[in-house]
């Protein structure tokens, strides 16, 4: 198994080099002068000069690729051109919001997303599947700011029971906002904070996970029909046991298993949601990061930040991967590459 | 092939369903000025935000422009460019992934390891973060999703064409001293066109979505083009005093996509070698 991962990570690197030359080549393809575009038309001179030896515009293509790449290695993603500071210490500070955001998705799409697959494949064709299935075609096809605005509406403005947007309310100080603040506070009992935090994750958390809980239900649901006609189900029920154990001990391990790759690679589009979703939500991730650096034209913000999110992308497809392989020995001889 | 998909595509309850909307839609967007009753773009500073009328069906919006006559003529771009998108995706795959199949070497291993890093991003980070590098504009934002959708055509094309190439038909073009470029053309893409045409079905909603939020976040259509996505954004600050705009152009998102995911889904049901056990199966 150990070998296997090994084998897998240093399958990686040549991609990972490529994603770096892509993240890398983002900002030569701002048409004419990167420099001239970035200061715009007011701009002088010396200051259009200063701006390119500054991003090292002024050297060949090469050198300017190996300094980045250098820049990595050390955590130096260069700077914010709108405010001047540094992309990694800024990355910092919002990477754990986006990390926790992620999870709670994560967890609320298994939470929905299995239990409707079971439901949903117990009876093909039935009231259950077809309503199930017919929720889950929605799921995928809402576009995610639609739904965060029409949650926004019912459970803020209407209702009133959440809150609108934000991480946490007004009067969190200190200890209790930033960081991991939702696992810091579970772990440290800090109730009443984590009840106020865990308000506010809730809805943007649902909207990420709608798109996967449809996608892991609709899958799951067509894996777990094909096993139940396998024929040790057939056996399961000859022998009498409990419908409820032959879907949840018999069918399930044995259906579960593509899913989860379904789920690594669903991920990456649940990222991509996530810049729509902490925007709507002003969540102070990443994802807001970036959008608040188009709207800006900052490109190192944009540029780390997608590089960010895509190795979050690949190493979750990297998990995905060793964990189904983990699930199923038989994985490892048969999968190649491509 | 077309007639008997038409017909299952008619009996199968999701696909008649996606059918009915998709056309009604294409109707509506088609014939805009005979439903619209506005110009997208005609300004009235004296009715900004109006709720639904008689006059305004679905109201004005912050400038005071019909939301219905910009919900009918921004689908047209929508739709336009989801369409698009998949077309330019769908060229540009087919075509590299069928010569990486076809010749193989040094250009299939260049080709795939692309393939694959352009997959290790989160396709809409990417497309977003290429279209803000190329600049807000209709065609850019086209351009930067297409190519976040190309490697899954490359994919499926390249393993279309290895397939065939070693088939006898193949290997009997080549004896006859047919022309590799021609037996490309003429024998590997003919016949193994036809998942990679359902592909690009399945492909036309994901497209509208990623346009749509292209648009949100201001890299779309620039004002005053009516699209969808952009429209939305443009209204984003009043949508607690006007929810019309949001639920209008949301709805026409969400309802379009819906649409081609129930004629992807049937076109699915229609190519699933199990379909006929599986209504057997369904008997007991």
């Amino acid at each position: 198994m150990i070998a296997y991962a090994l084998r897998r990570l240093i399958a990686m690197l040549p991609v990972l080099a490529l994603v770096l030359v892509i993240v890398f080549g983002l900002t030569r393809m701002i048409p004419g002068d990167p420099a001239e575009t970035l200061l715009g038309p007011g701009a002088t001179t010396a200051q259009i000069d200063a701006l390119r030896h500054e991003l090292r515009l002024d050297r060949p293509a090469l050198q300017q690729f190996i300094d980045y790449v250098g820049g990595l290695a050390r955590g130096d993603l260069g700077a914010s051109i709108k405010t001047g500071r540094t992309v990694a210490s800024e990355l910092a500070a919002r990477l754990p919001a986006t990390i926790e955001l992620a999870f709670a998705a994560f967890a609320l799409a298994l939470l929905g997303g299995i239990p409707a697959g079971i439901l949903a494949a117990r009876r093909p064709g039935g009231p259950v599947d077809r309503t199930l299935q017919f929720l889950s075609l929605c799921g995928v096809s809402i576009p995610a700011f639609l739904l965060a605005f029409g949650l926004q509406y019912v459970f803020s403005a209407w209702l009133g029971v959440l809150p609108v947007a934000g991480r946490n309310s007004a009067f969190a100080v200190g200890e209790e906002q930033g960081g991991f603040a939702l696992t810091r506070s579970l772990l440290t009992f800090h109730l009443t904070t984590f009840g106020d935090l865990a308000a506010h994750i809730l809805l943007p958390a649902t909207v990420l996970a709608a798109f996967l809980a449809a996608t892991l239900g609709r899958f799951l649901r067509n894996t777990m029909i094909d096993t139940l006609s396998e024929d040790y189900v057939r056996t399961a029920r000859a022998k009498g046991l409990t419908e409820r154990a032959i879907l949840l001990k018999h069918a399930l391990p044995n259906a579960i298993g593509p899913s989860i790759m379904v789920l690594g690679v669903q991920f990456g589009d649940m990222l991509g949601g996530a810049i729509l979703t902490e925007t709507v939500f002003s969540w102070p991730g990443v994802g807001r990061y970036m959008f608040e650096a188009i709207r800006a034209r900052d490109y190192p913000v944009i540029q780390s930040t997608t590089l960010v999110f895509a190795l979050m992308f690949m190493l979750m497809s990297l998990a995905a991967d060793l964990l189904s392989v983990a699930l199923d020995p038989r994985l490892r001889q048969d999968r190649g590459r491509g | 092939m077309n007639n008997p998909l038409l017909r299952h595509m008619l009996r199968h309850r999701g696909g008649r369903f996606g059918l009915a909307i998709l056309c009604t839609m294409v109707v509506l967007v088609g014939a805009a000025p005979l439903f619209a009753g506005h110009t997208p773009t005609a300004l009235d500073v004296t009715r900004m935000l109006r709720a639904p009328s008689l006059t305004h069906p679905f109201g004005t919006d912050l400038f005071g422009r019909d939301v219905l006559a910009r919900t009918l003529y921004g689908g047209r771009h929508t739709l336009a460019i989801g369409v698009g998108v998949v077309g330019i995706a769908f060229v540009a795959g087919v075509t590299l992934g069928t010569f990486a199949g076809f010749y193989g070497g040094l250009f299939d291993a260049v080709a795939m390891r692309l393939v694959d890093a352009v997959l290790s991003f989160p396709a809409l980070v990417l497309a977003i973060a290429l279209a803000a590098a190329l600049g807000p504009g209709l065609l850019d934002a086209m351009l930067a999703i297409s190519i976040t959708m190309t490697p899954q055509f490359a994919r499926l094309a390249r393993s279309q064409a290895q397939r065939i190439a070693g088939t006898l038909y193949v290997e009997a073009a080549r004896v006859i001293g047919v022309p590799g470029l021609r037996i490309m053309t003429r024998h590997v893409l003919r016949n193994g066109i036809a998942p990679l045409l359902t592909l690009g079905a399945l492909s036309v909603g994901t497209a509208i979505l990623q346009v749509a939020s292209l648009g949100f976040l201001g890299l779309g259509a620039q004002p005053p083009t009516a699209e969808w996505g952009a429209d939305i954004a443009a209204n984003l600050d009043y949508v607690r005093v006007a929810p019309w705009v949001l639920i209008s152009a949301g709805g026409s998102i969400m309802l379009t996509v819906l649409s081609f995911n129930l004629i992807a889904d049937a076109i699915a049901d229609y190519l699933n070698p199990r379909r006929q056990t599986a209504k057997g199966r369904s008997g007991q």
